[in-house]
């Protein structure tokens, strides 16, 4: 099969699930053109946070629509996540593939977990914390995510959508669209160091945006009228073996 | 809450536009890629370009949209994470 096409399915199914299970699709995208199609995660990181860009557009503005964004926080977080983000991939040339592979396996193991113990407990307002008290430990936060976004290519919802419910304590579909906006600033800033370090390859930017942009549609609509549930133990056997397998690369490398 | 105030359609409409304008492109894309009509470096690069500047604009319409209703606070802040990202392009061409 051409690796261009393969490009083009990883988009999609990155899209797809990504829209589907409201997550932003890099965690799906590294480790699949890392771990199947069997590129440097070097290579793979700028192609998704560039993708990543793209995935915001779409998904921020359905939630745009609901008026479900915090325009106000997510300007604010933006600001510290880009500079997390601008941080994290200009240091990300210096940094050995392997260990960035090693980081990338704890994220994995992370979001998989995080997604099985998600109750998805809609619009839970009534814990609404001293907003101003927690800012500072949640632009701390943001710094932190941007730094593993920029080095890792995920897009940081994983992250950013538990601190803005738990900390900041906004409804958690209000802090998924927040999240969804600023995490489009976050990977432009990431995107751009990776453009003007010319690390980004075109070839599959190309496949990989176009799947993107076709199947995080889908999957939101599908997402919209289908149970999660079984996809969602799926997607978590699946991360649990593509964190194996990164992990077991990465460490059979270091040690 | 600023959000009340802020009215959200002008930022709605250009993201749809982006949408569309991203999947038209990247289908060209696609296409000249799958019959190597041309150079896919130059329309991949065109591309990438394509995205941030669309991310530009939409920090651009914010700030703008925010500094009408004199909530000059998160102008600044849209602004300053335009000049955060300006700042590192200028750095890395030019030191």
């Amino acid at each position: 099969m051409d690796p261009f096409y393969i490009y083009i399915l990883c988009g999609l199914t990155a899209g797809l699930l990504g829209g589907y299970l409201g997550l932003g699709g890099g965690i799906i995208m590294v480790p699949f053109l890392t771990v199947i199609a069997g590129l440097d995660i070097k290579v793979a990181v700028p192609v998704s946070v560039t993708a990543t860009v793209v995935t915001s557009i779409a998904s921020s503005n359905e939630y745009l629509k609901k008026g479900m964004v915090d325009l106000e926080l997510s300007l604010i977080l933006a600001l510290f996540m880009v500079i997390g983000t601008i941080t994290g991939s200009s240091l990300s040339p210096y940094i050995p593939s392997h260990y960035i592979q090693l980081v990338l396996t704890i994220v994995v193991l992370y979001t998989a977990v995080s997604l099985l113990k998600n109750k998805n407990n809609k619009g839970n307002t009534e814990f609404i914390l001293d907003r101003n008290k927690n800012i500072v430990l949640s632009a701390a936060i943001a710094i932190f995510t941007g730094v593993l976004a920029g080095l890792t290519g995920i897009g940081g919802g994983v992250i950013i959508v538990p601190t803005l419910y738990l900390l900041i304590g906004l409804p958690l579909s209000t802090s998924r669209g927040t999240s969804s906006l600023m995490i489009g600033f976050s990977a432009a800033a990431a995107s751009t160091v990776y453009l003007l370090n010319d690390q980004i390859d075109f070839h599959i930017v190309i496949g990989i945006i176009l799947g993107i942009i076709i199947g995080g549609k889908l999957g939101g609509k599908l997402g919209a009228v289908a149970k999660p549930k079984i996809v969602k133990i799926i997607f978590f056997i699946v991360l649990i073996y593509v964190a194996f397998k990164l992990g077991y690369q990465s460490l059979a490398e270091i040690l | 809450m600023s959000e009340k105030k802020y009215n959200s359609a002008s930022l709605i409409k250009l993201q749809d536009f982006s949408w569309y304008l991203l999947l038209g492109y990247f289908i060209g894309a696609v296409v000249v890629e799958l019959f190597h009509i041309s150079v896919p470096f130059h329309i991949g690069y065109a591309g990438v370009l394509l995205v941030l500047f669309l991310t530009l604009l939409k920090l651009i319409l914010i700030a703008e949209q925010f500094r009408k209703i004199r909530f000059f606070r998160l102008t600044y802040i849209a602004y300053g994470l335009l000049l955060i990202i300006l700042l590192k392009i200028l750095v890395r061409l030019y030191l």
